[in-house]
């Protein structure tokens, strides 16, 4: 192979994602582009067994190198800015879970249970995707596809001090099924959003882990939703089931507040294990939230720390859990 | 309106938050009694029918 002379910048890899119409089946058509800061190699995890064999001689054969792919899960991982386009596609993902109304938010429902997920079932966005690492080599094609993934694991995070509160976002896909390494990039991508969310969009209504007008530094939401990839099939060993929410869809929140006579007291609430509500929104009513907001109305504290800044600010972490009727929590997005 | 299973052999399955209905009237139409609700959630359309009002003489 004669030398090649042609370098790129790491800004020329792109991350694109798109719902499949069949589970494990990918998908690369008019893939959307997200807004990532950068784009790293995935976690491809293959089994490799190198261990010394009896033989002649202390060494390990490369002959008794075992290396496989089959049953192993692969994890793609990143972080950018949320927009407009992107946003509503990895949260409907994550909680499996079209938009509602009044207002139009994502539920995770009291008594959530995931969508069953087969191998060669019809999908949507709410169970599988595909994702591309698309590579700018021209010359071979280097683009990687991972189909039949699901986004596990949602951050969303906005601090005034950090552009101006503008949300930024970080999660993981992973994917139990044979990826394509050398495929040519995806053509006729779908370019992320232009509109962002911030964190003035809670510019109304500021309920922080019970505590209504709160003075927020900054502010985090968590949301965790595990697959697990089961049974094998076909000649890559492709699983024959996803297995999400094991053992539970996690939704915490954590935020930075300002120490004053509403939130000093915060520690004694967590003492006590109250329950606590956490509203969010551009609106006095959250029927009529919109833009960005969320509500979670049963969580409990998980932790208080005062925190050092411009002034006294109090951090407090918020696991959010089921009540017997209504949502863990609603996303407007 | 009131709802009912349209194949008692066919049960609301459990999958989607229990086809979006609240456990006491999944639990309910999978014992085969009818139910209140005020619509039916799209993921149980394949399961559930409303239930025809009986006609007054």
């Amino acid at each position: 192979m004669a030398l090649d002379g042609a370098g790129y910048s790491p800004s020329e890899f792109k991350l694109a994602i798109k719902a499949e119409s069949t589970i494990g089946t990918a998908n690369t058509s008019t893939m959307n582009l997200v807004n990532v800061d950068s784009v790293s190699l995935p976690a491809l995890n293959p089994t490799q067994v190198l261990d010394v064999r009896s033989g002649d001689g202390r060494t390990a054969k490369a002959a008794d190198a075992y290396t496989s792919e089959k049953g192993t899960v692969k994890e793609i991982s990143f972080s950018g800015t949320a927009d407009s386009t992107v946003l509503p596609l990895l949260i409907q993902n994550i909680v499996t879970t079209a938009v509602s109304s009044s207002p139009a938010s994502y539920d995770v429902a009291y008594n959530y249970t995931p969508p069953e997920l087969e191998d060669g079932q019809s999908s949507g966005i709410t169970k599988t995707v595909t994702v591309a690492i698309v590579s700018p080599e021209a010359g071979d094609d280097q683009s990687m596809i991972f189909p039949g993934c699901c986004l596990t694991s949602l951050g969303l995070t906005g601090d005034m001090g950090d552009e101006s509160g503008r949300i930024k976002i970080s999660g993981t896909f992973k994917s139990g099924f044979t990826p394509s390494y050398s495929q040519s990039a995806p053509t006729s991508m779908t370019a992320h959003g232009s509109t962002y969310y911030y964190l003035t969009d809670f510019n109304t209504t500021r309920t922080v882990a019970g505590v209504a007008n709160s003075v927020i530094a900054s502010w985090a939401l968590n949301l965790e939703n595990d697959a697990a990839f089961v049974g094998y099939s076909g000649a890559s060993a492709d699983p024959e089931s996803i297995v999400r929410a094991v053992p539970e869809l996690g939704v915490s929140m954590d935020a930075s507040v300002k120490y004053d006579d509403n939130t000093a007291s915060l520690h004694s609430t967590w003492k006590a294990g109250t329950t606590v509500a956490t509203t969010l929104s551009n609106n006095a009513s959250w029927t009529s939230a919109s833009t960005f907001g969320v509500q979670a109305s049963y969580g409990k504290i998980t932790s208080v720390a005062w925190s050092e800044a411009a002034a006294m600010f109090v951090d407090v972490s918020v696991k959010c859990m089921a009540h017997t009727s209504g949502d863990v929590i609603q996303i407007v997005a | 309106m009131k709802i009912k299973l349209k194949d008692k052999k066919k049960p609301v399955p459990r999958w989607e938050s229990f086809c979006g209905f609240a456990t006491e009237d999944w639990e309910a139409l999978n014992a085969g009694k009818e139910v209140e609700v005020d619509s039916i959630p799209p993921a149980a359309e394949e399961y559930v029918t409303e239930s025809k009002k009986k006609e007054s003489k």
